[in-house]
């Protein structure tokens, strides 16, 4: 159906045909380079994305943002391995005495509220500019479906997030190296922890994408989404903590009531399973039940996202 | 021209759409080939659902629609299509340049090519010097030149160009015109223009697709359309009730427009009984005008005396 087109369609005038003095028109050019299809656009969906979570390529205001919610986590995990890294100069072999750092579980507690913030305010500006300003429409007059262009959202998003949340961890981790006396021997018993780091903050990414992709999708103002969020992020907890104190310590209401807290699931109870910890409810649900009802809610939510920009595609 | 494409570059085949009870589009049958075409037709007609269609934004209940040989619900198919909507669809806080080269991306060029094909689109369309600003700082003219650049950037064989002059000022309406033309003529790609404005039809397409109510109702050359409606305008100044009284018996209906006798659909059989008529009446011939009617009157005579924009 399709034959290549001449490569040039545009009179080019020779030098001497040219009068003097006249602007050289190049006129149109055909572009007859290869052509590569939605795994280019694909691509070029999820560099985007990442770029627009960073504020690069945007005003100062947008490259500084990211960084005021991304700073505290990484700055607590920094401010350990300095710690560690100092004390050991100074101290030698005697600093684990001295040096008492805080668990995993802890720091993955601590900085998920500032990983929870950061989604709430970066996660929008991801996928609603693009319905408000309507150049969604643009995306999918082109070789992308709806389901790329979500993916690819998705993927960039969950990509920044699990990097946001793994390293203060690694920070951690690696002040824990530096304070104890024999590495080896430590790295050696310590081992299991790095999986376990990797786990949680893949699902800790996962299900906090799918929540902020959710709530991005119910409105195309990215302010209205931010504040909806932060919303859910600050209120909820306080309401499930009541609903806890009156369910009363342990038993079923009170672990269904934990499974409820949509930053506390991933950042506390599904960790602690990780790390093979105490949580609450462990002691009437299975260590299965908080991952797989994390899952499928992460599920449920992408779903759900899914249906809905399917919709905005038929409007 | 667009020698690389054999056949039609969109075929709709007993098309249909309806939204609930609503049918959009009914059985619709049409088929564009190369140069400019007009999707005409009064608010409701099927223009969008069509267009939307070919795009692969809705999907037809019924028939087949099939662009540049693929059909629609191919993916592959949009490689080579452009659209330029009417509403607003760019983002303010990046650079004409840099939404450019995204959307070249996103429609397959690879980054190295991308950007030198955004500049080469901004300078077609007049905004080479502009293209750092960001596009919230851009007037309503320079915006629509986005648009269209967007629609141009990767270089397709098909645009879609849903009312490309809402909006805009007298001259920033031609220019858009001239800009339409030209990049038929000079850079061989096809368009596809829906639009209410009989005038923009006029003066840029060569095809037309008329449609009302879902239906299609023309679908040929606007210089066929125009020929097969051949309206002929008879002055004379003397004898004007016998001659339409001399009409009248060789069965020629005829109506009065100012001082001129009218007749309708005038073919080489109404002509001669003019002629005879004219004889007949003894009615000295000031003037006889065959005059193409316009784009507008086929439209009002099929829309049923509806009022239409010009």
């Amino acid at each position: 159906m399709l034959n290549q087109r001449s490569s040039n369609s545009a009179t080019l005038a020779t030098r001497e045909q040219r009068p003097a003095g006249t602007v050289f028109d190049i006129g149109y050019r055909r572009y007859d380079g290869p052509r590569e299809g939605r795994n280019l656009a694909r691509r070029a969906v999820f560099i985007d994305a990442i770029r627009n979570s960073l504020g690069i390529g945007r005003g100062g205001w947008a490259k500084v943002l990211p960084w005021v919610f991304v700073a505290p986590p990484l700055g607590i995990g920094g401010i350990f391995a300095s710690i560690a890294y100092f004390a050991n100069q100074t101290l030698g072999g005697e600093v684990s005495e001295v040096i008492d750092l805080p668990s995993h579980v802890t720091l993955f507690a601590v900085s998920g509220y500032f990983i929870f913030l950061f989604a709430a305010v970066m996660g929008p500006e991801l996928t609603c500019p693009d319905r408000r300003n309507r150049v969604f429409d643009l995306y999918l007059v082109r070789p992308i479906t709806v389901a790329d262009y979500l993916f690819s959202k998705w993927l960039a998003f969950c990509l920044m997030l699990f990097c946001v949340t793994l390293l203060p961890q690694v920070f951690l981790w690696v002040s824990s190296l530096l304070v104890v006396p024999n590495a080896v021997e430590w790295v050696s018993d310590e081992w299991l922890t790095l999986p376990r780091m990797f786990g949680a903050s893949a699902v800790i990414a996962i299900f906090a994408t799918s929540f902020v992709f959710l709530v991005s999708a119910v409105t195309d103002r990215r302010a209205i989404a931010s504040v909806l969020l932060i919303g859910i992020v600050m209120v909820l907890p306080v309401i499930l903590t009541i609903a806890s104190l009156v369910a009363g310590e342990g038993g079923y209401a009170a672990g269904l009531v934990g499974l409820l807290d949509p930053v506390d699931l991933p950042t506390q109870t599904v960790v602690e399973v990780f790390f093979g910890e105490e949580y609450t409810g462990s002691d009437v649900l299975h260590p299965v039940i908080p991952i797989a009802w994390c899952g499928v809610l992460a599920t449920s939510f992408a779903a759900v996202t899914w249906v809905l920009y399917d919709n905005f595609k038929n409007r | 021209m667009n020698a690389d494409i054999e056949g039609p570059l969109l075929t709709a085949d007993k098309l249909s759409k309806s939204y609930g009870s609503v049918r959009a589009l009914n059985e619709a049958s049409f088929t564009i080939g190369t140069g400019i075409t007009g999707l005409l037709g009064p608010n409701g007609s099927g223009k969008s659902t069509s267009i939307r269609i070919f795009l692969g934004l809705l999907k037809p209940t019924d028939g087949r629609a099939s662009v540049l040989g693929m059909d629609v619900s191919d993916p592959a198919a949009r490689t080579r299509l452009g659209y330029m909507p009417e509403h607003d669809c760019l983002p303010n806080n990046v650079s004409a340049s840099e939404f450019l080269t995204h959307i070249a991306q996103i429609s397959g060029i690879p980054m190295a090519r991308a950007r030198g094909l955004a500049a080469d689109t901004l300078r077609h369309v007049g905004l080479f010097e502009e293209r750092y600003r960001p596009i919230s700082t851009y007037s309503t003219g320079m915006k629509q030149r986005v648009k269209l650049a967007q629609a141009l950037v990767h270089d397709p064989l098909l645009v879609f160009m849903d009312e490309p002059t809402a909006g805009l000022d007298p001259i920033g309406r031609i220019e858009m015109l001239k800009l339409i033309r030209k990049i038929n003529s000079e850079f061989d790609i096809s368009l596809v223009l829906s639009t209410h404005l009989m005038q923009d039809v006029e003066r840029s397409c060569e095809n037309i697709v008329l449609l009302d109510g879902g239906r299609v109702v023309h679908a040929e050359s606007v210089e066929t359309l125009t020929e097969q409606s051949q309206t002929v305008y008879v002055e004379v100044t003397a004898n004007r009730e016998e001659f339409v009284k001399a009409l009248t018996d060789r069965g020629i209906a005829s109506t009065e427009d100012g001082g001129a006798v009218v007749v309708e659909d005038a073919g080489a059989e109404e002509l001669d009984a003019v002629r005879d008529a004219l004889v007949a009446a003894n009615a000295p011939l000031h003037r006889l005008a065959p005059s193409r009617r316009t784009l507008l009157d086929i439209f009002r005579a099929n829309a049923g005396g509806r009022p239409a924009a010009t």
